[in-house]
């Protein structure tokens, strides 16, 4: 029993250990608040001489913002897959990077919904998407249900996470008063009674099956935002799935980067270990193996036909303005990285480190793909306009602001992983029968 | 062989040159010279002016462009502008016979406007000449030039319509007018729409009209039917008559946007969509909900 007591508290330490202020943390944290000021200054240009300052035009209207927009739905797309599906299945090694995949879901379908008001000519006419939205607009149908996600996602995480907190809050004497004050509320007094658990039990299983359908929603909808309207380029069936296998594969990637510095930084070699890359790899290569095939069938059907439109927009693809973009993305960012990972060598920390980068960026520039060229051949010749409504280049400023996206995320994600503990105690000590579930 | 090809390729070439000649020279516009003299029976005012620019926006406007502004449509030959000092020298007799007998590709607009719009919109043109001074309107009779006065009876059971014509004499007294030609018009949304062909008036000054039974007029089948006086040689002068009569064929016209449509605005939404949307959402948020109320209930238990 004795022994059983010191096993626990062993690793309540370890991974409560990482929930201190360092210096790290603030020289991090630092870091992402003045890169965020910078971003948002050119928000606020943004905001004062309009949509203008950013690099669309009448022709290509949905420009960086939109291609940022659906790679951040698609990233928060891996909550679902890894805590929904596998955890569903009842797959166990999960159970150290579920939370990791769960953090990501949040902070991606929080900004997300942040990424399309940036697009916005009127922000404060945001509610009006709300009153005067049509059923029948995918516009609406997209609001709805990232919100949704967004708050499934988030309950999903907070759900799994009170009985830990109950547990930090008896370990972090050494936080600010206010901190602890503010884990006890959340812990929702929790105490290991059958009851208790119970609910949480019943509450995470509803969860976990409602964020299926609705992960799949999110990016199905945001998949018929380009679908269900005239474009050579968009114009296919097959968006959905397509759309959200490439979910999978950004989101993996994000998750894997993820685990690396978490195991490096948080000292959790013991509980992220080189087998959860290992399987990671392994996941990853079939969810990209799954869009490999979807990207032949997407790319080879039109490229057969070759039909007028289609024609024009798959050669600005293949050898014309986008060719570079395109081959770098679909070999650097799909091809290759499948090859690597398909030896086991490659499937350890670091080399998966590296190539999720790979795949991460590669997933970003894909959703640019998918989105601009399309804009750049509508149906109806462009006519009598300045060069810059033909050729899309963004400005700085839509960049800039562009990258205060991905400042909030790391911002959200370093908190929640900095305050909570990114592996859940109970449920490791449960697998490692240091605790009973009782019912 | 030689030689006679040639002759052939000559012969169509010194054609081709002739009739370009006689298209770019359009043959002038004339006009008896007993309708130059014709003037308008009323006293032009301010509200015939702006009786007349209303009708001058709705059918002259698109080739002649705004009096004043030079901006005509780009045809062949060019209309030119009301206000310009060619247009402006003309009599108002001239104006009004242009108006009424039209030359390609300026339409006929006897058969559009009324005798009196039809002067009301030279009131009009004649609002941006400074120096014009209006002829002393009469009413000159003789010489060809008749004042015919019109009315209308309506038989609804046959759907029969008798125009009764009237000369006014000098004395103002009336006889039966003979061999005036009426045409029957019905005012649609845009202009008027003529019915059958001009019939001529018989020794008592009647013409008969079998009106068409499958006229659509509205919800409840009313068209505003006018007889006018058809006159190619512009002389005389006569009043159109003008009556609203339920004789067409009631039609409700069901309008594309009535139905529910993907493409319609939101109250147009297709049911089936809007109850999905909804079952959707509310399910889902049921659960929320339900999920936030077993929070509540997380901590409240011991
Ligand atoms: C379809 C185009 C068109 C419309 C509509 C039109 N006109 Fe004309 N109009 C012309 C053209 C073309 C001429 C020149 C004909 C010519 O010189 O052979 C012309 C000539 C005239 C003339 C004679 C001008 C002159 O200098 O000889 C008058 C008067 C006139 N239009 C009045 C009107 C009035 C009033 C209306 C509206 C009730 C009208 N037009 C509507 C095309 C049009």
């Amino acid at each position: 029993m004795d022994e059983n007591n010191a096993a626990l508290n062993k690793i309540t330490e370890d991974l409560t250990f990482h929930i201190r202020i360092t210096r790290g943390f603030k020289i991090w944290m630092g870091f992402l608040l003045i890169g965020l000021s910078i971003c948002l200054y050119a928000y606020t240009l943004q905001l004062r001489f309009g949509l203008g300052v950013a690099g669309i035009r009448d022709y290509v209207s949905w420009g960086m913002y939109l291609s940022n927009f659906v790679f951040f739905v698609a990233t928060s797309l891996i909550g679902m897959l890894i805590s929904g599906v596998l955890g569903l299945i009842g797959i166990k090694w999960i159970t150290p990077v579920a939370r990791i995949a769960e953090i990501i879901a949040v902070a991606f379908a929080a900004i997300a919904g942040l990424v399309i008001i940036m697009d916005m000519g009127r922000p404060d006419r945001l509610e009006y998407v709300f009153i005067y939205g049509r059923f029948q607009s995918p516009i609406l149908w997209d609001v709805t249900v990232v919100t949704t996600y967004f708050v499934l996602s988030a309950l999903l995480l907070f759900l799994t996470l009170i009985s830990d907190i109950a547990w930090v809050h008896k370990k972090t004497d050494h936080l600010p008063g206010w901190v602890k004050k503010t884990y006890q509320v959340l812990s929702l007094n929790w105490t290991d009674t059958p009851e208790k658990n119970h609910i949480i039990r019943r509450c995470v299983r509803i969860l976990l099956i409602l964020i299926i359908p609705c992960a799949l929603a999110i990016h199905t909808v945001t998949s018929w935002l380009f679908a269900m309207s005239f474009r050579a380029g968009w114009d296919s069936t097959l968006f959905g799935p397509y759309f959200v296998t490439g979910a999978f594969v950004s989101g993996g990637s994000a998750v894997i980067i993820a685990m690396y510095f978490f195991q490096k930084n948080y000292k959790l070699h013991n509980y992220i270990t080189n087998q959860h890359f290992n399987n990671m790899g392994k996941l990853l290569v079939m969810v990209m193996l799954v869009y490999l095939y979807f990207n032949i069938n997407e790319f080879l059907v039109p490229a057969y036909k070759l039909k007028t439109a289609e024609a024009i927009n798959l050669h600005d693809l293949f050898g014309g303005r986008f060719a570079l973009m395109f081959w770098a993305v679909q070999i650097g960012g799909l091809i290759l990285p499948i090859i690597l990972m398909l030896f086991q060598k490659m499937r350890t920390p670091l080399p998966m480190l590296i190539i999720s980068l790979a795949i991460f960026i590669g997933s970003w520039f894909k959703r640019y793909i998918i989105v601009i060229p399309a804009q750049e051949h509508p149906y109806l010749p462009i006519q009598y306009v300045p060069y810059n409504f033909k050729v899309y280049t963004p400005t700085l400023t839509e960049i800039a602001i562009t990258l205060s996206s991905f400042f909030m995320a790391l911002i959200i994600i370093t908190l929640l992983s900095k305050f909570f503990p990114v592996v859940p105690i109970r449920e490791t000590a449960v697998e490692r029968g240091l605790v009973e579930e009782k019912n | 062989m030689m030689k006679k090809f040639l002759g052939i390729f000559f012969f169509v070439f010194i054609v081709l040159r002739i009739s370009a000649f006689a298209q770019s020279a359009a043959p002038v516009w004339v006009v008896p010279k007993e309708v130059k003299e014709k003037v308008c029976p009323f006293q032009f005012t301010p509200e015939t002016v702006k009786t007349g620019e209303n009708v001058f926006q709705k059918n002259c406007k698109s080739c002649h462009g705004d009096p004043g502004k030079q901006n005509w449509a780009k045809i062949n030959p060019p209309p030119g502008d009301p206000a310009s000092v060619v247009f402006q020298q003309q009599t108002d007799g001239e104006m009004f016979y242009r108006v009424t007998t039209g030359k390609a590709p300026m339409p006929q607009f006897g058969n559009i406007l009324s005798e009196e719009e039809r002067w009301q919109v030279i009131s009009y043109i004649r609002s941006f000449n400074a120096n014009y001074v209006q002829p002393t309107p009469i009413v000159k009779t003789g010489s060809g030039s008749k004042n015919v006065k019109l009315r209308m009876y309506c038989n609804y059971r046959h759907k029969k319509l008798y125009v009764l014509c009237k000369e006014i004499k000098q004395d103002k007294s009336e006889i039966p007018a003979k061999g005036i030609d009426i045409q029957l018009n019905v005012k649609r949304y845009f202009g008027t729409l003529t019915v059958g062909n001009p019939k001529t008036t018989n020794a008592r000054g009647l013409v008969l009209f079998d009106f068409p039974s499958d006229l659509p007029g509205g919800p409840s089948g009313i068209l505003e039917i006018m007889a006018r006086v058809k006159d190619e040689t512009g002389l005389l002068y006569a009043n159109q008559v003008k009556a609203r009569l339920s004789i067409g064929k009631p039609v409700m016209v069901k309008s594309l946007t009535d139905a529910r449509a993907m493409w319609s605005v939101r109250s147009k939404a297709p049911v089936w969509l809007i109850l999905t949307f909804s079952l959707s959402l509310v399910t889902v948020w049921g659960f929320i909900f339900y999920i936030l109320i077993s929070l509540k209930k997380l901590k409240q238990t011991i």
